[in-house]
């Protein structure tokens, strides 16, 4: 089944990445050959189709597990000849990939988590235990506030 | 003149053979110090040295100094073809005193080393044979005096395009006078249909209107629209050209104010818009048209479909100038010019023949040059990029690339070199004007070589155009007549499918497809992608192989209007040069006829191309030599039944001499070659420098032009016990010497129903026929020819050697001899 190149799709990637040039892409590969992640497996990421699917309009790059796979390490982002932030273009596709519902149910959970208790992950009562040994305040007794950090971190 | 045969003079022969090394070109397979001290032993040679490189300045004066110390009177030089290097050491000769005509070389080098690369011991022994053929000629070489013929102070420059335009005004500024031949009722060519120009997104018309007026009113330019050139005689500086003027209709009168075409009732598509608007029957082919001058359409106006009878007379009564004359009438006019500059151009590849992509059936499928007119502000629709089944603005537009270029199939297999910055600038001019338009590239490879090339490809990269690796596969219409494109993105490995509203097929330029038609005047050859071939693609790139003709332009090669322009000035500069020196040496390669053997029978006339032999049936005398028609060819040499003629560089005597030579030692196990100059020598020189491989075992022999190959070579060879012989000439057709060649079609076709009639195997000569561009042809030719040797057996050879005797005429020895007697 041929994949359906969408220009409506390219318009609204292009639009939430306004600062973020990546149709220079030459499609040279040399994110993909310094990727730790490539080198422990092609299949697991290859920074270089993502781009090229975002560039030319292809909305499964949303869907594709490869994008929740990359380390952030930014080492494509150093090498690269046309000066491409890979790494920012990945933060910005997952979170549009969030948004529209395409994220993998883990991550979905764990922002639910967060929202919920102000942790990535739950509140077990052996992490109660732990806090309480250590003498920390009990979880999420500023759910709030945290909450706030959040929001400024994101702005 | 003295109408006698030069004898050989009976002089102490001293010869200097001089084996390059060529670096390691020639010497990283011929060992070339045991050719020269092979060379040494052979009869007449005083001193045979081998030197790195002969063409140097230390090679070349030990070749000056030895002429001084040694007295010799022959030089042989075996290193590369005599078509690079011939001129450098005739002068070397000149320099040292002796006369440059005594000079031979063999080419060890295109036509030995660097074909058997793997065959240290099959090149040497080759090598040594070619010096052996090369050192038996120069025995019979004589001095000659080169004549020296006047130039005309004027040049044709065939092909008002941009290039024609450039060269035509560099000559004129430099004081020339030039004749400027456009078969289109105005000059300007391609460019003129272009929008806008890469890199720089000039307006393509604007930058070019100014250089077309000037072309149209400089005092030493003669325009000729409308006109071809129908006739081409002569040789290098002096040229007689026919051109052949169609009748226009409209005299200088004309104003261009267009009332005329106002009420002309008769319509048809307009050339210059490529059939998406219309024009009349009188009509201006665009606004900015030079001569300003309309012009009527003879296949369209009522008057002349009705033969003459005046059925419609509106534009004579519009015409406020009375400047429609309906008796105008076609012309011959007659030139003298020194130099001619092709400038022909080329012509687009047409996808309908194959609908590519849909084209011709899909109606919002188009080409690149379409688009030009589409988007051309004084195009049919006004600058607007109007999809044709609706006229509405596209919002997605797809370009593929390499329509017609860079395929086995359809079209051509070249790149076509300005394709993909054509498209570039293409999607940038839709972005200029509609920037929500979303376009796609289909392409194999982009290619932005060129200066500022690179700038604007990103340039559109910034913009949003997108590019996606892979050519479509199919093209697909939707009932809203978009069109859906699958094609593999080779970048993804997924086949992917694309909506778009326009497709835009990147077509290839391919040669015009009239390009016979002045091939054949000046006897061009033709590079293997069909263009006109240069005389050298680094050192000689504007130069034909013909004296006194250039090109410029795309008739050479896709081309781009920069390096259109440059080639034009460079071609300009090169007849500008020839012409500037006044006079020039010719090669004295005419014949000789030795009156006492002439018994006056005309073969000779009869078959000379150039009429350059005077003979009268009448008289039935000894035909008169009109030395300044005379090419040189040899086919009257070939002809004459008496050898009575002698050509004053190829002798029949050399040419027995080179075969004698190369069948004293295991004749049966060798190929002779007969190859002439401009053609099957220069494709087997050009198989040398493609290094494509063959066996070692065939020689050549170079005359210049296969007509002058006499049978009697042939038979004298199967006599000598030679494996196998091949002629070889240009192509039918494409001889350089008119149609010279025909006489060897019908020599060799006679010589095999003779080698039947004697029990002779006539597959054992083949005659083949060879451009300059056909060096693998030339290679796979020498290897089939081998194969068939390997089948021959010595006795069959032998059996056959005796039969020969009986077609020959005269054995070459006693030949030789009685001309010995009679001098």
């Amino acid at each position: 089944m041929a994949v359906r190149i969408d220009p409506e799709f390219r318009r609204l990637v292009r639009e939430r990445l306004r600062d973020l040039d990546f149709n220079q892409c030459y499609q040279c590969g040399k994110c993909a050959a310094s990727c730790p992640v490539f080198h422990r497996s092609p299949e697991l990421l290859n920074p270089r189709k993502i781009i090229h699917m975002a560039a030319i309009g292809v909305r499964e790059v949303l869907t594709q597990p490869p994008l929740w796979r990359c380390t952030t390490c930014y080492e494509c982002v150093e090498q690269c000849p046309q000066t491409v932030n890979f790494v920012d273009l990945v933060v910005a596709l997952r979170n549009l990939a969030y948004e529209m519902g395409m994220a993998p149910r883990g991550v979905q959970e764990e922002v639910e988590t967060v929202l919920k208790q102000g942790f990535v992950y739950p509140l077990t009562g052996r992490i109660r235990q732990v806090r309480q040994r250590l003498g920390l305040p009990p979880a999420a007794s500023d759910l709030e506030g945290v909450l706030q950090t959040l929001r400024e971190v994101a702005s | 003149m003295a109408q006698k045969a030069q004898k050989p003079e009976k002089e102490d022969l001293r010869i200097g053979v001089y084996v390059c090394h060529c670096g390691l070109n020639i010497a990283g397979s011929v060992d070339c110090k045991r050719v020269a001290e092979y060379a040494a032993t052979l009869p007449g040679v005083v001193i045979a040295r081998d030197n790195r490189y002969t063409c140097s300045d230390p090679g070349q004066e030990l070749i000056k100094n030895d002429i001084k110390e040694f007295n010799l009177n022959r030089v042989v030089i075996a290193s590369c073809s005599p078509r690079l290097h011939e001129p450098t050491f005739r002068k070397t000769l000149e320099e040292a005193g002796l006369n440059p005509y005594l000079l031979e070389m063999a080419n060890i080098r295109e036509h030995c080393s660097w074909v058997h690369l793997h065959d240290r011991e099959g090149a040497t022994r080759k090598a040594m044979d070619l010096v052996k053929m090369a050192v038996a000629r120069a025995r019979y070489l004589q001095p000659q005096v080169e004549p020296t013929v006047p130039i005309k102070q004027a040049a044709l420059v065939i092909g008002g395009g941009v290039a024609g335009i450039q060269a035509a005004l560099d000559l004129a500024d430099t004081g020339y006078q030039v004749y400027l031949v456009e078969k289109e009722p105005s000059i300007g060519g391609r460019m003129a249909q272009i929008d806008k120009t890469f890199p720089t997104m000039d307006c393509s018309i604007c930058i070019l209107a100014p250089k077309m007026a000037e072309a149209g009113r400089h005092p030493n330019i003669t325009l000729y629209t409308n006109a071809r050139v129908k006739e081409v005689t002569g040789f290098i500086g002096n040229y007689t050209v026919t051109v052949h003027q169609k009748a226009r209709y409209v005299t200088a009168e004309c104003t261009a104010c267009g009332d005329c075409a106002k009420v002309c009732p008769q319509t048809a598509p307009n050339e210059f818009d490529v059939g998406l608007a219309t024009r009349k029957a009188i009509y201006i082919p665009f606004p900015q048209a030079v001569p300003a001058r309309y012009i009527i359409d003879p296949d369209l106006c009522l008057n002349f479909i009705h033969q003459g009878v005046m059925v419609c007379e509106e534009c004579t009564r519009a015409c406020e100038k009375k400047a429609i004359d309906f008796t105008d009438q076609d012309r011959d006019i007659v030139l003298e010019v020194g130099t001619i500059i092709v400038a022909t151009g080329m012509d687009v590849y047409n996808p309908y023949e194959n609908h590519d992509y849909g084209y011709g059936i899909f109606p919002n499928v188009i080409t690149s040059l379409e688009f030009e007119r589409l988007i051309n502000a004084a195009g049919p629709s006004g600058g607007h990029l109007l999809r044709p089944s609706d006229r509405k603005i596209p919002k997605t537009v797809a370009f593929i690339q390499c329509v017609g270029s860079r395929s086995e199939r359809n079209g051509a297999p070249y790149c076509s070199n300005v394709c993909c910055m054509n498209t570039v600038k293409d999607a940038l001019l839709i972005k200029e004007h509609w920037p929500e338009v979303d376009i796609y590239v289909f392409y194999q490879d982009i290619r932005a070589f060129g200066k500022g090339f690179e700038a604007l490809y990103k340039r559109s990269l910034e913009e949003g155009v997108v590019y996606i690796r892979g050519l479509p596969s199919r093209v697909e219409e939707t009932r809203n007549r978009n069109l859906v494109i699958y094609a593999e993105d080779t970048l993804l490995g997924e086949e992917v499918a694309l909506e778009a509203d326009l497709v835009v097929l990147s077509v290839g330029l391919i040669p015009r497809r009239d390009r016979d038609e002045v091939q054949k005047l000046v006897a061009l050859s033709l590079s293997e992608d069909g263009f006109y071939l240069e005389a050298h693609p680094k050192l000689r790139p504007v130069d034909t192989a013909i004296g006194g003709v250039f090109l410029a332009g795309a008739a050479e090669g896709p081309k781009d209007i920069k390096d259109s322009v440059t080639q034009a000035s460079a071609a300009a500069a090169r007849a500008g040069i020839l012409m500037a020196r006044g006079e020039v040496k010719v090669e004295a390669l005419t014949p000789v006829i030795d009156e006492d053997l002439c018994i006056g029978c005309g073969s000779c006339a009869r078959v000379c191309p150039y009429h350059a032999l005077a003979w009268s049936k009448e008289e039935r005398g000894v035909p008169r030599l009109i030395e300044a028609s005379c090419a040189g060819c040899g086919t009257c040499s070939a002809e004459c039944p008496t050898d009575a003629i002698t050509m004053r560089h190829f002798p029949d005597a050399s040419i027995y001499a080179q075969i004698q030579a190369l069948t004293e030692e295991n004749p049966e196990e060798k190929i002779l070659v007969f190859a002439c100059n401009w053609c099957s020598y220069a494709g087997a020189d050009l198989a040398g420098v493609s290094r494509i491989q063959y066996p070692a075992n065939a020689r050549l022999i170079r005359t210049m032009c296969s007509g002058r190959i006499d049978m009697d070579f042939v038979l004298y060879a199967l006599q000598r016990r030679i494996g196998m012989v091949l002629v070889s000439g240009c192509h039918l057709g494409d001889c350089h010497y008119i149609n010279a060649n025909e006489n060897t079609l019908r020599r060799v076709k006679n010589l095999w129903i003779k080698l039947e009639r004697q029990g002779i195997d006539k597959n054992r000569v083949q005659l083949a026929w060879f451009s300059a561009a056909e060096g693998a042809q030339f290679a796979a030719k020498i290897r089939e020819m081998a194969e068939y040797l390997k089948t021959l057996s010595r006795e069959q050879i032998e059996r056959e050697a005796e039969r020969v005797l009986k077609l020959r005429r005269r054995k070459p020895e006693e030949k030789l001899l009685s001309r010995a007697l009679q001098a």
